[in-house]
């Protein structure tokens, strides 16, 4: 790496990101109309979109059954699991904090599961599995953080990368996707609340060049858009 | 021999340890290289910990091979990670380029005397961590392998 001057690209912004599962979020999936064509997993979708969106004239036309049901989901996504308290002084070991960030994020993959295709979703569990691996755990490292995956499925419900990227985590438990396409190297770092940062190498007249950003999610695709992503996200 | 907070020669040698999750990897889980995150600083860290090669001699094979095995002794390694080697005047040659020039002085343990230290890393320069994980990743020995 001699010659010219590293060039650096550095994109941020703090526009705030629309949030694409807000504009998804269909409130007639609750009517009872369509229920039969509803799958569970849609319906506890729209539920847990309905918490997070909940007007009081939606929430008045669900059965006290529903309600009933939207209140142990809502639970269930807030609760801390048995093996992230503390008994008796005793904390968690590090298989069971492993095994807890594990099932978190695979139930939050449930969540979008309509967005992601079966083969797509099996791999990325098999990806985390091998991520949370207690043979191979680093002590000092954090398991993956739930806020983290949540940015990170978002991220992938806007770019739909029909390549899956290799994955890895930061000390303090952000997931990090990489994408590879011969010397074109995209890595973002997923952090909480919708942001991403992500850095590019690549090689230009052999000179290695470098393009960083920190973005909301809506906007990734924007900052990507100058150096083809295409390259990186379809299929070869 | 070198006093301790000398500074490496530049034509000497580092080398860096890097756990699985730090590696980079294609869709299938295949290691291709290291990720930038493997040169960020942890919370309570101020420089890079690595270790100095010629330390153990002029042969790199060898050199390479002792300081594996001082890594073993003083961390608990992971079978699938991976070490990376840079020499002393690349790593200083990267970060001049990205303005934010650093030194590579050595650090002797007790249970690491080839101990060294690459400091001060900005650890938000992601640019710079990139830089350092391609380099890096040039020469390279799978902690399985010896």
């Amino acid at each position: 790496m001699t010659g010219r001057a590293l060039n650096f690209s550095t994109m941020t912004t703090a526009k705030t990101a629309s949030n694409s599962f807000s504009r998804r979020f269909d409130p007639a999936l609750l009517g009872s109309g369509s229920n039969a064509a509803l799958d569970v997993q849609s319906r506890a979708t729209a539920l847990i979109e309905l918490s997070s969106h909940r007007s009081d004239v939606l929430y008045a036309v669900l059965s006290p059954k529903t309600q009933e049901i939207e209140r142990r989901i809502v639970n269930l996504r807030n609760s801390r699991s048995p093996s992230a308290m503390e008994f008796g002084g005793k904390k968690a070991s590090i298989e069971e904090r492993l095994f807890d960030a594990t099932a978190d994020v695979k139930i939050l993959t449930s969540q979008v599961a309509m967005y992601l295709q079966p083969n797509w979703r099996e791999k990325l569990f098999s990806q985390i599995d091998a991520l949370h691996d207690s043979d191979e755990w680093d002590p000092q490292d954090e398991p993956l953080q739930k806020a983290s995956f949540a940015t990170f499925l978002k991220a992938i419900c806007e770019l739909r990368p029909q390549k899956r990227p290799g994955l890895g985590l930061s000390y303090s438990g952000l997931l990090i996707a990489a994408w590879t396409h011969g010397t074109n190297r995209l890595t973002i770092e997923f952090l909480a609340n919708d942001r991403v940062k992500w850095v590019i190498s690549k090689l230009s007249d052999r000179e290695p060049e470098y393009y960083v950003g920190q973005t909301p999610v809506s906007r990734l695709m924007e900052g990507l858009r100058p150096h083809h992503p295409t390259q990186w996200f379809a299929n070869a | 021999m070198l006093k301790r907070g000398s500074e490496l020669p530049v034509n000497d040698h580092v080398m860096r340890y890097v756990s699985p999750n730090r590696l980079r990897r294609d869709e299938n889980h295949n290691v291709i290289g290291f990720l930038p995150q493997a040169f960020s600083l942890r919370e309570n860290e101020t420089s890079l910990s690595v270790n100095w090669l010629e330390y153990f001699g002029q042969d790199l094979k060898i050199s390479g091979k002792q300081s594996v095995l001082t890594f073993r002794s003083s961390l608990q390694l992971s079978k699938s990670s991976v070490f990376g080697i840079a020499r002393v005047g690349k790593v200083k040659e990267l970060s001049q380029r990205s303005g934010k020039p650093v030194r590579v002085v050595y650090d002797p343990t007790r249970s690491n005397r080839s101990h060294s230290l690459i400091k001060v890393v900005q650890p938000e320069d992601q640019a710079l961590l990139e830089a350092m994980a391609v380099e890096f990743w040039s020469t390279n020995i799978k902690n399985s392998g010896v």
